[in-house]
């Protein structure tokens, strides 16, 4: 009966194990590169959380960040799928507020806003902070413009994905607390800010060459937070820890290491 | 019987000691250089957090192979500006040259002075909640290697005032009348 017990848990752990790394690596075959007939291979977006799984702050400002790791014939690349958040001041927008004649639909403003706000020229960098602090800069090879979306000065932004839901639900513990402490101060309301400028949100697609020495480093290391070089501004990925140190959560960490390590395999399995 | 319970409870003792004194050591890093193979460690930053008007700093001892460091993360989010900044603007906000002083003024009233090996660029960066300004939060750490000779200074007395320079300004940091000693508590974790 003991060793009955005992095979029955070996084939449970074993099992179980099996379907933690199926879980932890996917990888998506079949598809070819448009232009060059190449076969690619390329794990799922892996979503770099932080400690707190907190993404977006109340106003939606804040970027997200997920990993990718793409093989394209004998390349291969490190593929960040970037969420943007960024506010923007219309010029003139405040001083205009008194003037009546002010035009709010503003079209050279917002065509910028839409077209032109999001720019990731060719060559801006990524640098990766690895846990022994050392840093690895990457370039992008190609230029990408992004086509954004904006949220109007005073509008409530939407949440953006699944983050979302942890905002949702941050934001609704926040706000009960932040209720009770009002009402014992003698408040009976208390509002939500909102910020007075245009909220522009974009999601950008950034890949990055690897050569043979950086993927052999990252396939040892673990990296703790990642900065995107944009035309007009860097995005950071990371949240500051109570050490002020911008640091991904933990199981993170080695998200990158773990997508080329199943690109790899899945790059034998096509071979063989 | 007797001496086995006091030996056993001198164990105990000198157990619970040890134990206390490694707990007293935390580390932010700890571990080895994916470059060079050699032990890294880091003490956390919490030590030193000297609160200034719009800026702060924290003090980290950091061990890489036999060389030693007192870190500094300076931190700066004084800075509003009324035109959303452009990023030649937020790389030059806080830049921290070779060469840039650390001036540590000690309990005994002798100075220590610390620079920096290599340039350092601060990571800058805006927010904005109001109509009409940006602030702009520039955060460095820098290395000031330590030699003998400093290491033995900064381990034995107090810190009393610390001035970190940078390319436009510097930033003074006082620890009050008692003077602070938590950078000897964090030379003491990597010794």
């Amino acid at each position: 009966m003991k060793k009955l017990i005992s095979l029955g848990l070996a084939v449970a752990m074993l099992c179980g194990s099996q379907y933690a790394d199926a879980k932890g690596c996917k990888v998506i075959t079949g598809s070819v590169d448009e232009r060059t007939g190449a076969k690619l291979i390329y794990t799922k977006y892996d979503k770099l959380v932080t400690m707190f799984n907190m993404g977006v702050d109340n106003n939606g400002a804040r970027s997200l960040g997920s990993v990718s790791v793409l093989a394209r014939d004998n390349e291969k690349f490190l593929v960040f799928q970037l969420k943007t958040g960024d506010y923007h001041a219309m010029p003139g927008q405040f001083a205009a507020l008194e003037d009546p004649t002010w035009d709010p639909d503003h079209r050279d403003f917002l065509d910028m806003l839409l077209g032109d706000s999001v720019i990731f020229p060719a060559e801006s960098s990524l640098r990766l902070t690895l846990d022994d602090r050392s840093t690895v800069v990457l370039h992008t090879a190609n230029h990408r413009r992004i086509r954004a979306d904006y949220t109007v000065p005073g509008a409530v932004p939407r949440a953006q994905g699944n983050e979302g839901k942890a905002v949702k639900k941050l934001g609704g513990f926040l706000a009960k607390v932040l209720e009770k402490a009002a009402a014992k101060d003698g408040w009976e309301t208390v509002e939500e800010e909102v910020s007075p400028h245009y909220l522009v949100r974009a999601t950008a697609r950034l890949e990055y060459p690897l050569d043979a020495e950086t993927e052999a480093l990252l396939k040892r290391a673990g990296v703790i937070s990642a900065r995107l070089e944009a035309r007009d501004r860097y995005y950071t990925l990371g949240w500051r820890n109570t050490q002020n140190v911008t640091a991904w959560s933990n199981k993170s960490n080695y998200k990158i290491r773990d997508a080329l390590t199943c690109v790899d395999n899945a790059v034998t399995r096509s071979k063989g | 019987m007797k001496t086995l319970s006091a030996v056993l409870i001198a164990v105990l003792i000198a157990l619970t000691g040890t134990a206390a004194n490694a707990a007293s050591c935390k580390y932010q890093v700890d571990t080895v250089s994916y470059a060079s193979g050699e032990k890294i460690r880091w003490t956390r930053w919490k030590m030193n957090r000297m609160f200034h008007t719009g800026s702060y700093s924290l003090m980290s001892g950091i061990a890489e192979g036999d060389r030693k460091y007192l870190g500094v993360q300076l931190v700066d989010s004084s800075k509003k500006v009324s035109s959303r900044p452009t990023k030649a603007e937020l790389d030059v906000m806080m830049v921290i040259p070779a060469g840039a002083k650390l001036s540590l003024l000690m309990a005994d009233e002798s100075i220590v002075d610390l620079f920096t090996e290599e340039d350092v660029v601060a990571d800058s960066d805006f927010t904005t909640n109001t109509v009409d300004s940006y602030t702009i939060e520039s955060a460095a750490i820098i290395k000031f290697p330590l030699s003998a000779e400093a290491f033995a200074a900064l381990s034995t007395q107090k810190v009393m005032e610390v001035r970190v320079h940078t390319d436009q300004r510097q930033y003074d940091y006082s620890f009050g009348k008692k003077g602070s000693d938590k950078i000897q508590e964090a030379l003491g974790c990597i010794l």
